[in-house]
């Protein structure tokens, strides 16, 4: 993501001091969003109270989507997304390690398909240690982690034929999707699947909303793990995504205001 | 009534034949309908008609054969009208991408081939390397340096007539990314555009430009090209009508029949819940 | 030990990394340097993972004479065949150009078509009217439809002027709204992770 905020045709901002150029605006914002956060995580850590967070529904169906699978005897499927080592692949190994520990106590089987071979050991090291924290640790089956290809397509058709052969009553797709998003979440939903999307990327959002159950939007994903381990440590640090969503809106306000005064000054000093 | 419930229950499969059928009678018969030009295309075509003849424009190729019809059809009007303002084009991969280098070399070839461009010369094909993002890096250190001094049949750059005036990735006046996949432009608005000023165009598939279409307006972006539309938009402005022109009634019919099979179904469904209630 | 070796790497890495970004040391950007290069490196020894994880997995198949494995038998004479081959010839040989043009590409753009089917069976099942907001939903979605195609602009030019509307302008809105909270979100997780308060990618709930 291009996360660097630039002005319509703006020249490369002039070199300030020791910082790479254009990136003083971004280093202060980064450093009193850390310290908030940090801020947050030692009041949580000291057991002082954090606040409530609202529901997200998505993931409160977690449970439900599991239990659908143990029920009806059949196996819950996971992907982490197309990328390895990304942001949001970390976070859905967060998330794998939630519901293999779900599969594992009810006994459920859990097929993760990857199509990235970076992100094969890792998958399978989660999986195992949910099986063995579990006291399961004979029921983990090695072979439900798979590499598929390293191909987009083959990779879905990959996952599409386990879909059919394996009849996957709970289908959870977990980072970022590109084009085979909604070839995967049609499949699942042709084959009588509860499906349970987060993807970042928001190029997918309306195809996962449309065929999935349950979509994670934009940074639902990243806040799963915080929200599913309810530990407040881990919670506190969701508060402070909030409070920057509304200190940037207070931002947005203001630049439309200097913009509107006709003025460069406020621009000029988040893209310096 | 009975249609309706009739066609609440249809099976799927029946759509996607109806589909197959309406895509495909335009290529027989086409409608030549009207094509109209909109902003993003538009800027893509100034940006490109206003380098300075010899300035250099990187082509990357970061899509698969999958987004073909997308993105080789804007890669190859592009590239073509880069030829034809005499641009110097460097083609590769900033998304390491291993089939669009392939791809690239299998569209890049004939168009120069046609506009009497010489290779090594007008253009190059850097070839596959691995890296993504830290590959578009160390291009902006040194180009011949980050591609191992190869191309992409393992000819040494350092010898060739194009690779004399330019060294840094950053002395490209324009840089082009057509992607189904979306981190190389990232990656040049972050390390290009934000650091150097370069220009940046994006070719990107009909479903992104939701998306991308927001660092067009914040300037980052000098230009999008949206699917096989702004393809056949491109080919439209440059006058050199192609396969995104001939597309565009195929498109047109799919499209009438999302709209026809949604309205539809809605009308079922309320006459369904009218009844229910 | 275990635990905490992986998480004091990520916390040095990612604060090398974060510091390089922002200052222009001159030592930090060859230490960003030579963090990159090994990255590029793993990088490019994940393809060698990613075939030997195959060839495991499909030979046991064989072995075993599991369901399907003449598939297995096929995928790997076609992987080692063409990768072999590849090593010989190089990237520009014209037989190994149209195996990849007679393969890949047609199989790739067959299986991305079918986007097209599953898009109108999605839309045809979730555009409904049922709620306000499915019905605003519906509304731009139809306009959309329309406006991305000449067809649209051939029923009357406010369909298309009306997408145009919707993409730079309403659209536009949600999107930047969407990216900032997931910038912020992606990077709250990075601090929980390069704090190590958030361990459960190492495997387990990592207690």
């Amino acid at each position: 993501m291009p996360w660097a905020i630039a002005a319509p045709n703006t020249p490369p901002p002039p070199t300030w001091g020791i910082f790479t150029p254009g990136t003083v605006g971004q280093f202060f914002f980064v450093i009193v969003y850390s310290a908030v956060i940090y801020w947050l995580i030692s009041r949580a850590k000291a057991g002082m109270p954090v606040p409530e967070i609202r529901k997200i529904a998505g993931l409160d169906a977690f449970d439900e989507a599991v239990g659908r699978a143990t029920e009806m005897g059949r196996p819950v499927h996971f992907t982490p997304g197309f990328y390895a080592f990304s942001s949001h692949t970390l976070a859905a190994f967060s998330i794998l390690a939630h519901v293999a520990s779900l599969c594992a106590r009810y006994d459920t089987r859990l097929i993760v398909t990857t199509l990235n071979a970076t992100n094969h050991p890792v998958l399978e090291e989660i999986v195992r240690q949910a099986y063995l924290e579990v006291g399961k640790p004979d029921s983990f089956n090695r072979e439900d982690v798979r590499y598929l290809s390293g191909y987009q397509f083959a990779y879905t058709a990959g996952v599409v034929g386990i879909f059919h052969r394996e009849k996957v009553a709970a289908n959870f797709m977990m980072g970022w999707f590109l084009g085979e998003a909604l070839v995967i979440a049609e499949a699942g939903a042709l084959a009588g699947a509860i499906q349970i999307a987060g993807c970042p990327a928001v190029v997918q959002l309306p195809y996962l909303v449309a065929s999935c159950d349950y979509a994670l939007i934009g940074d639902e994903l990243y806040a799963a793990s915080a929200y599913l381990s309810k530990d407040p440590v881990m919670v506190g640090t969701l508060i402070a995504v909030d409070w920057f969503k509304m200190f940037i809106t207070g931002l947005i306000v203001i630049g439309v205001v200097f913009a509107n005064l006709g003025s460069k000054a406020f621009m000029n000093f988040i893209t310096k | 009534m009975k249609f309706f419930e009739k066609l609440d229950s249809l099976d799927v499969r029946w759509l996607y034949l109806l589909l197959a059928i309406v895509v495909t009678i335009p290529f027989f018969k086409p409608f030549g309908l009207p094509i109209q030009v909109d902003n993003m295309t538009r800027q893509a075509f100034d940006t490109i008609e206003s380098a300075p003849p010899g300035s250099y424009v990187f082509l990357s190729f970061d899509f698969l054969p999958s987004t073909l019809t997308e993105n080789g059809t804007q890669a190859a009007i592009v590239a073509r009208h880069c030829f034809q303002r005499n641009l110097k084009v460097l083609v590769g991969s900033a998304e390491s991408n291993n089939e669009g280098v392939q791809l690239a070399q299998s569209i890049i070839e004939p168009i120069a081939k046609e506009m009497n461009k010489e290779y090594g010369v007008d253009w190059v094909n850097l070839g596959f390397k691995v890296g993504g993002g830290l590959y578009v890096r160390s291009m902006i250190e040194d180009i011949i340096k980050a591609n191992a001094d190869q191309d992409f049949t393992g000819k040494k750059l350092s010898e060739m007539p194009i690779m004399q005036g330019i060294k840094s990735l950053k002395e490209c006046e324009i840089l082009a990314s057509f992607t189904s996949l979306g981190g190389a432009l990232n990656d040049f608005v972050a390390y290009l555009y934000s650091e150097y000023g370069n220009k940046v165009i994006a070719g990107i598939t009909g479903g992104m430009i939701t998306q991308y279409i927001v660092y067009l307006q914040s300037g980052q972006y000098k230009g999008i090209l949206g699917g096989l539309t702004g393809a056949a938009q491109y080919e439209f402005l440059l006058g050199k009508p192609g396969k995104a022109i001939q597309g565009m009634d195929s498109q047109s019919a799919a499209h009438a029949l999302f709209f026809v099979f949604v309205v539809l179904g809605n009308i079922g469904f309320y006459l369904k819940s009218k009844k229910r209630s | 030990m275990r635990r905490q070796l992986p998480v004091w790497l990520g916390f040095i890495a990612g604060m090398l990394v974060i510091i390089a970004r922002y200052f222009a040391f001159p030592g930090f950007t060859q230490v960003q340097k030579t963090l990159d290069n090994w990255a590029m490196y793993s990088g490019a020894a994940a393809f060698l993972m990613g075939m030997i994880n195959l060839t495991i997995v499909h030979k046991t198949n064989i072995q075993r004479r599991r369901e399907n494995w003449g598939a297995s038998l096929v995928l790997l004479i076609a992987m080692f065949g063409y990768f072999i081959y590849g090593l010989f010839t190089g990237p520009d040989d014209k037989l190994f150009v149209s195996i990849f043009n007679a393969t890949i590409s047609p199989l790739g753009s067959a299986m991305f078509s079918l986007l097209a089917f599953y898009m109108l069976s999605a839309a045809y099942r979730a555009f409904r009217m049922k709620t306000l907001e499915a019905t605003i939903l519906l509304a731009a979605g139809l306009i959309g439809i329309l406006g991305n195609a000449p067809i649209g602009a051939a029923i009357s030019p406010w369909i298309p002027s009306a997408r145009n509307w919707m993409t730079e302008i309403l659209n536009t809105a949600a999107m930047r709204a969407v990216t900032i909270g997931t910038a912020l979100g992606a990077y709250a997780a990075m601090v929980r992770i390069l704090l190590g308060i958030e361990r459960s990618y190492l495997g387990g709930r990592g207690d």
